[in-house]
């Protein structure tokens, strides 16, 4: 039968029987769903993901014997990062009792001695979140939250759960609020604890200080916001928008969050919370039915001896990120996995090892959860070639000495990256960079111009620099998300083609070097502005006055995993995680946040708002451990 | 400065650059490091009793690079350590590392033990010197490390820079020496002569170091060791006194009341002696 008549056929059947009806596609059978497992196990695979290798094994089995104690408690919290410390909070402000298992030490957190130097058991210093009380007094806010949400979803590329997404939109702002009450309520405290830390040195080189560590919130401009006052928010910049929506603790060592979080902490001991620190979560309790009752912890300090944690309402899993497991790092993070063995790299290669190594998604994933989808992504964005003031959208050009992209459109930055010819990269500008600079975004890596006191410092190095040093200039930073006072090299020149020599381009490279430059300005010039690729007219600011400026980069394949992995199980908007990835069949008993928690970020981390990551754990821990209280 | 006690040293030999001073194995399968620290867990447990009635001051943890170990475990087990033995109240942990293994993960494991610095293997700031020595971090990598280490706060942070590189200009120290002290925790710079450098490099490049350390009132201590006021370290002190040192781990030395024993430096023999 010929094609045409075999359309024929089929229009006249869908005339008499209709088209196929959607709603008849009929969902998979168990013995598909059994085969299908197989299937993947002979290809050496977990079921449902695509990398290669079994990172998953079989859940430990406990031996009675080795249980030494049985604790009972409305709510078990595993984990005490960001996340699982606001998890915690939320079952207590619910009535509930609760249990926090955490695998470090308390002094991971909290400093008891009275002297200011570094835990990193709540890293960060950003958190970033919406309509908080706090931050409308200070002229940021109210504002739209659809379009927070919105700007969210176009940044993953949809892959994300809107819903997930609101719920830190919408609720942030009264769980930063929650957090300030609590924090004010212990103003006598942090006096007592807080009022006069001593420091072998602070942020400033003063040595052997005493500062004032209890007023975490009235630290001046501890908001990311732009250079300009009078801003209307949010900003738009290669038609991504981004908006202040932070909170910054940076005390009087670079961040300092513990000392605003410890105050969280305490209010959960005060109001009956028990905190097991040195204890490791293992696996998950379930009955009969498959709901989740308790975890099994060890003692690291009784090793081989466990405590059944029992939980009457339900257990949370915040237990953070997968990024000490290389072989879980390999199987899930298939695109980076991609680069990475085209860069000669293996699993093995990937070797560094920590406590945060994917135990909570694991438990449960052995508990009937399954991960989110591929793409999953880490915290690993690969910056522009920038220069000490951080992620601004100057000219950027590759090896060749071509210019690839809207240097505006910061979102879509790593995957262009990646794409372009390995080898240098480098950022040209002009005697008018500081009129970029001050048109950039508030994503993650750009100008941080919430301490002025960084602003100044740059610009006083920067305008101290030697015109025609062929080695370049050390310049003091000011970019997000931290203090970072750290010296960046940048070349200073006369000419752009003495720059051109100091990047390192030559031959050829440099000749297209020099034309593209030529080619910008004329499209800065010109009525239509960038026709190449469509960066905003603002930003094309022509580079044609002497002295020119430029830093160096390099553009490689080869993969970081940056801060954290994002990718999670499969929850629905409550914080239940889904059996099978079903969210209308949510495990009982089970819930999850922070990043145990998938569908939130896609392939790589977004950033509307400075410190999104911290605030989007924190929420979603706050929903989870309410609802965990509620059995909802 | 009360040296009455004893210093510890815990060798992790591995590392990403071999052409330092001390012999070091490249990093090998993954399984070869896990045994190695299971070793050398065998052999404090052991060996410790050696500590038994002494107070520790110090503990360096370095010959090599600490963070390519499994560092959970070893910072639980230097956390163990400090709880079990006896221990000044501000005894000195110091760990040594290269720039690219100080990540996220690898720095929020080592908050565990309560380190209080990290011996950094910076070697030069200057991308043309890093390549010429075959270095395995560009500067930008260094930067991106002291950015993380401030992020995480590192309390503080000994830099190891080469002097006498061919090639190397004064100016390209001072850069290094800017970078490498920069963030307020960076109070100790440790200068290594570069093997294969001229005499008459040597000298001039060490004397431009000095002079910029010295300006910026670092204090020379011996052995080419500078650190602000405050920031000198009580193991690298003890050490230049000879006074007791216990070491732990392939090749280590052990200096106890005027006597000297050293570790077996083969690999092998090493596992099999604490397997």
């Amino acid at each position: 039968m010929s094609i045409a008549s075999s359309n024929e056929l089929k229009v006249k059947k869908d005339k008499i029987e209709g088209p196929p009806d959607p709603m008849s596609v009929k969902p998979a059978t168990p013995e598909e769903i059994s085969r299908a497992h197989e299937a993947a196990r002979r290809d050496g695979r977990v079921y449902g993901i695509c990398g290669p290798g079994d990172w998953l094994g079989e859940a430990p089995v406990i031996d009675e014997e080795d249980v030494k104690q049985v604790i009972r408690k409305d709510v078990v919290v595993v984990g005490g990062g960001h996340s699982g410390l606001l998890a915690t909070l939320g079952a207590v402000d619910e009535g509930a009792s609760v249990a926090a298992i955490e695998i470090q030490p308390m002094d991971a957190f909290i400093k008891t001695t009275g002297k200011g130097a570094g835990p990193g058991g709540w890293y960060g210093g950003d958190i970033g979140h919406v309509n908080s009380k706090w931050l409308i007094e200070k002229g940021f806010g109210p504002y739209n939250t659809g379009e927070i949400v919105y700007e969210f979803c176009k940044r993953t590329l949809g892959h994300c759960d809107p819903d997930i997404i609101r719920q830190f939109v919408t609720k942030s702002g009264p769980m930063m609020d929650r957090m300030m009450e609590i924090y004010d309520s212990y103003r006598e405290r942090r006096i007592l604890e807080d009022g006069a830390v001593f420091l072998k040195r602070d942020i400033l080189g003063r040595e052997n200080v005493t500062v004032d560590f209890s007023e975490m919130t009235k630290s001046p401009q501890a908001i990311t916001h732009c250079q300009c006052e009078g801003t209307e928010y949010p900003i738009v910049r290669g038609d991504y928008k981004s908006w202040p929506c932070n909170i910054q603790f940076y005390g009087h060592q670079g961040n300092n969050i513990e000392y605003f979080n410890k105050y969280i902490l305490y209010y959960t001991q005060d109001h009956g919370a028990e905190w097991y620190y040195e204890h490791q979560a293992v696996v998950l309790e379930q009955n009969s039915e498959g709901d989740v009752t308790g975890v099994y912890a060890e003692d690291l300090n009784d090793a081989g001896k466990y405590i059944l944690f029992r939980a009457n309402k339900g257990v949370v899993v915040a237990a953070g990120d997968f990024k000490g497991d290389p072989k879980m790092c390999w199987a899930l993070l298939n695109e980076s996995m991609e680069w990475g063995e085209r860069f000669g790299q293996t699993a093995d290669s990937w070797h560094m090892t920590s406590t945060r190594s994917g135990t909570g998604h694991k438990m449960m994933c052995w508990a009937g959860a399954i991960m989110e989808t591929t793409p999953r992504g880490a915290i690993n964005q690969k910056f522009a070639p920038c220069g000490p003031w951080g992620t601004v959208p100057f000219l950027q050009l590759n090896t060749l000495g071509k210019r690839f992209y809207n240097e505006a459109a910061i979102p879509c930055a790593t995957g262009i990256f990646n794409r372009q010819p390995e080898g240098k990269a480098c950022y040209v500008t002009d005697k008018k960079a500081w009129d970029t600079v001050y048109k950039a975004s508030l994503d993650h890596g750009a100008p941080n111009f919430g301490l002025p006191s960084m602003t100044e410092t740059c610009r006083e190095s920067f305008a101290a620099m030697e015109i025609g040093n062929p080695d370049g200039n050390k310049v003091f930073g000011m970019n997000l998300p931290g203090a970072n006072r750290i010296p960046t090299t940048v070349y200073a020149a006369d000419t752009l083609e003495e720059l051109a020599d100091m990047l390192g381009y030559e031959g050829a490279e440099k000749e297209t070097f020099l034309a593209e430059i030529a080619h910008y300005n004329e499209l800065c010039y010109s009525e239509m502005g960038d026709t190449d690729y469509g960066k905003d007219k603002d930003l094309m600011i022509p580079i044609d006055e002497a002295p020119f400026y430029g830093g160096k980069s390099r553009f490689s394949t080869k993969p970081s995993l940056g801060l954290a992995t994002l990718a999670g199980v499969v929850a629905d908007s409550e914080m239940r995680v889904a059996r099978g990835g079903d969210k209308t069949k949510p495990i009982k008993g089970l819930y999850t946040c922070g990043n145990c928690l998938g569908n939130r970020y896609g392939q790589e981390y977004v950033s509307p708002m400075a410190g999104n990551s911290i605030g989007m754990a924190m929420t979603h821990g706050w929903i989870a451990g309410q609802n965990a209280a509620h059995g909802v | 400065m009360d040296l009455k006690g004893v210093s510890v040293f815990i060798r992790t030999p591995f590392a990403l650059w071999d052409k330092g001073r001390n012999a070091v194995l490249p990093l090998g399968e993954p399984g070869l490091r896990s045994a190695y620290m299971d070793a050398l867990n065998r052999e404090i447990s052991i060996r410790g009793k050696l500590l038994e009635g002494r107070s520790i001051h110090s503990i360096r943890v370095g010959g090599g690079n600490a963070t390519t170990l499994p560092l959970d475990k070893l910072a639980r087990m230097l956390l163990e350590f400090k709880r079990e033995k006896e221990v000044t109240p501000q005894v000195e942990l110091v760990l040594s590392a290269e720039p690219q293994t100080l990540l996220s993960s690898s720095l929020s494991a080592l908050g565990m033990c309560d380190y209080t610095g990290i011996r950094l293997k910076a070697l030069s700031a200057t991308d043309r010197l890093l390549s010429s020595i075959a270095a395995p971090h560009t500067c930008e990598e260094l930067e991106d490390c002291l950015y993380m280490l401030d992020a995480f706060r590192c309390p503080a942070i000994d830099s190891v820079l080469l002097y006498g590189i061919p090639g190397q200009t004064e100016k390209d120290m001072c850069d290094a020496l800017m970078v490498c002290t920069a963030l307020p925790q960076c109070d100790h710079v440790t200068l290594r002569p570069y093997m294969d450098g001229s005499r008459e490099a040597l000298a001039k490049i060490l004397c431009c170091a000095e002079k910029w350390l010295t300006d910026k009132n670092f204090i020379s201590y011996g052995n080419r060791r500078f650190a602000r006021k405050g920031g000198e370290s009580i193991y690298e002190i003890s050490r230049n006194n000879g006074t007791d040192r216990i070491g732990f781990g392939l090749g280590a030395v052990t200096v106890l009341s005027g006597e000297q024993w050293e570790n077996t430096s083969d690999v092998e023999t090493y596992l099999n002696e604490y397997s």
